[in-house]
């Protein structure tokens, strides 16, 4: 393990190298922070930039943008109230109330030290635990994945708002949207009622940036006199201070690492991502806080719960990768992929047969993690300085913006009607107290859950299965024990608001 | 009462999409089918929809509700202009182009919701800021990431 770390180090210090790697840390915080530009295609971008590179240094970048790209999200979720990327959701929930509070510095400071103590636990799990983790994510077959969807969905009656009706019709709706097309066990197009451009589906990107983005811009105009005085976002100084920050995040360690451990063990499972992980994390912040009434209002609870959850995603989808070969995402599928383009033959040999790639793919996510911060840091004041423009200008200007991040997707037109429709679905839910978050977690996981109840069903008529094999019935017993904290804990939370 | 129309408006939703699940096939080698799991969704927003009518109509909170639509539009103005402007931006853009549409619409958005009084260094920001996401956006994303963004009829 040691000799392995000491290749790394020596690969990753040459210049070349760090070079390329801050480039593409700072490609990925960009990219992520852009609604609709996804961690994803910055990956698939860099892919042919690595061509010319040698493995150490293409893996290096990519690495980069991957750390990058997850905690660029946290930049547009903050200060404009729309996720950069989807695993940025949650972060809106409670970043967004700050900085409306006048506070973006304390907001911006904490998103980027929680992303980088996440990033760090789920280094230091990548490295001591990869081969376990695999051996264990290994035996998820259809009845696992199906329950551990069921148990990621129960999370929706915890982020409910105010009524839990309201909070499950919204995610019921996210559920049937995604059913909307070509399904594809069978063949057949569902509920596109003639309309030829839905038989390609709706894409769920597509959903989040008009049902959060769009809603969340129309609503910025509702204050009708302050936009047309020229006002801006956010009104007042604007305070950064880094080291407060910190401390404040160290100050929560079991919130820190307890959102790192789920974001860690959720990235490990093929499939299931930060998109996931960000949501369950907060979820389980606010179950185990004395406080749960506070969030939503800007604490800093929630805001560390998020990022820490979806960067320790980083290092936990890793470890599919090196463990045993297998991509835990799209985004370490890429990287595989460049792998084998410069002839390396990724699988469970890997750490026996090329463990300088296995010791840089350690030390560059270390390294990156630091890139990351310092750029975050530097940048801070410069992306502060958005919540300084008047909402007149910014309101049509990131409209445009969500245009181009929608067609951006699949190139295709027809996406834009799709966004439209959203955006004002989105409007309304909103207006009408309804929470958004579940339609994205229905939209997300909707699929998923079909796929594998059908899959399983299909192995096997024994629908007993998902109770006696061990794996599926933990996730199960997770999910009512979820619900049913939930319920009581906003039983105890509306009783506390009559008492008081 | 907006909270009720939203239940039935599910209500409504769930019930066309279970008519709509009988025309879909079945298949013996896969028991749920096409239609299984969109069934399980409907029927269970529309236990929900019909909980969320019941428990708006026992609270019997209706306010008089005067659809008075000079005041619903004066309120709403900003959002209405956006909107409208919104949709023309996507319905015209195959006609005119990306870039042509995307300047016009942040222009006249900005011209539109922003103060009544402008000074020349307000339109040199909003024309520059309109020229610069069209213009940039398109150019940046066709060089380097291949996105072919709609020419419009002028430019084909």
């Amino acid at each position: 393990m040691i000799e392995m770390l000491v290749l790394g180090f020596e690969e990753i210090l040459s210049f070349h190298l760090l070079f390329n790697m801050f480039l593409g840390t700072l490609a990925g915080i960009i990219a992520g922070a852009i609604p609709g530009f996804t961690i994803t295609m910055a990956i698939i971008l860099t892919l042919p930039f690595t061509f010319g590179m040698s493995p150490n240094v293409g893996l290096a970048t990519m690495l980069g943008v991957f750390v990058g790209g997850l905690s660029g999200g946290l930049i547009t979720a903050a200060l404009i109230g729309i996720p950069g990327t989807p695993s940025a959701v949650a972060t809106t929930f409670d970043a967004f109330p700050m900085v409306q509070k006048g506070q973006p510095g304390r907001a911006l400071g904490i998103g980027i030290w929680a992303s980088f103590f996440g990033s760090l636990i789920s280094m230091i799990l990548l490295i001591t635990l990869a081969p376990q983790v695999a051996n264990l994510a290994m035996k998820i077959g259809p009845w696992e994945y199906f329950s551990l969807i069921v148990f990621a969905l129960t999370i929706i009656a915890s982020i409910t708002g105010d009524s839990v009706i309201k909070g499950l019709l919204a995610g019921s709706l996210g559920l049937l949207v995604a059913t909307v097309g070509l399904d594809p066990m069978s063949g057949f197009t569902r509920f596109t009622f003639n309309i030829r451009f839905l038989e390609a589906g709706v894409p769920f990107l597509t959903v989040l940036i008009g049902v959060f983005a769009v809603s969340r811009l129309l609503t910025e105009l509702e204050a009708k006199d302050e936009v047309k005085s020229g006002e801006e976002l956010v009104t007042g100084k604007i305070k950064f201070e880094p080291f407060k920050t910190m401390k404040e995040v160290l100050s929560q360690p079991v919130n820190l690492i307890r959102s790192s451990l789920i974001g860690s063990l959720i990235g490990a499972i093929p499939g299931a991502g930060a998109s996931i992980s960000n949501i369950l994390a907060y979820d389980q912040a606010k179950k185990g806080s004395k406080h749960p009434e506070l969030f939503g209002t800007g604490i800093a609870d929630g805001i560390i719960a998020s990022e820490a959850g979806n960067n320790s995603t980083a290092g936990g989808g890793l470890i599919p990768m090196i463990a045993l070969g297998i991509p835990g995402s799209a985004v370490s599928a890429v990287m595989l992929a460049a792998l084998q383009l410069h002839g390396i033959n990724p699988g469970p040999m890997l750490i026996r047969n090329n463990p300088d790639i296995v010791g840089t793919i350690f030390v560059g996510f270390f390294v990156a993690t630091f890139f990351m911060l310092v750029i975050q840091f530097f940048g801070a004041r410069l992306f502060l300085k958005i919540t300084k423009i008047p909402k007149y200008i910014l309101v049509p200007t990131v409209m445009a913006l969500c245009v181009i991040g929608s067609y951006l997707l699949n190139n295709r037109y027809s996406d834009l009607y799709i966004l439209f429709a959203m955006g004002l679905v989105g409007y309304f839910l909103k207006k009408y107290n309804f929470a958004l978050a579940p339609v994205i977690l229905g939209v997300i996981l909707g699929p998923i859950a079909e796929t594998n109840l059908r899959r399983a069903m299909m192995t096997s008529s024994d629908w007993t299965l998902f109770f006696t094999r061990p794996i599926s019935l933990g996730f199960l017993v997770l999910g009512v024990i979820s619900i049913g904290y939930a319920y009581w804990q906003n039983n105890k939370m509306k009783k506390n608001k009559a008492e008081s | 009462m907006g909270e009720l129309i939203a239940g039935i408006i599910f209500l409504l939703l769930s019930i066309v999409i279970f008519i709509q699940t009988s025309q879909l096939p079945e298949s013996q080698y896969d028991p749920l089918g096409p239609a299984g799991f969109p069934r399980l969704i409907v029927i269970f927003m529309g236990i929900l929809a019909a909980a969320l009518i019941i428990k708006k109509v026992r609270a019997k909170d209706f306010e008089k509700v005067e659809f008075n639509f000079k005041k619903l539009f004066k309120d709403y103005k900003l959002i209405f202009i956006s909107l409208f402007n919104f949709l023309l931006y996507i319905l015209l853009m195959r006609f005119i182009g990306f870039r042509i549409s995307t300047f016009l619409f942040v222009f006249l958005t900005q011209y539109m919701i922003g103060p009544e009084e402008k000074s020349g260094k307000t339109y040199f920001i909003m024309t520059s800021i309109a020229l610069f996401i069209s213009l940039g956006a398109y150019y940046f994303f066709q060089s380097y990431l291949s996105v072919i963004f709609p020419p419009g009829i002028f430019f084909e």
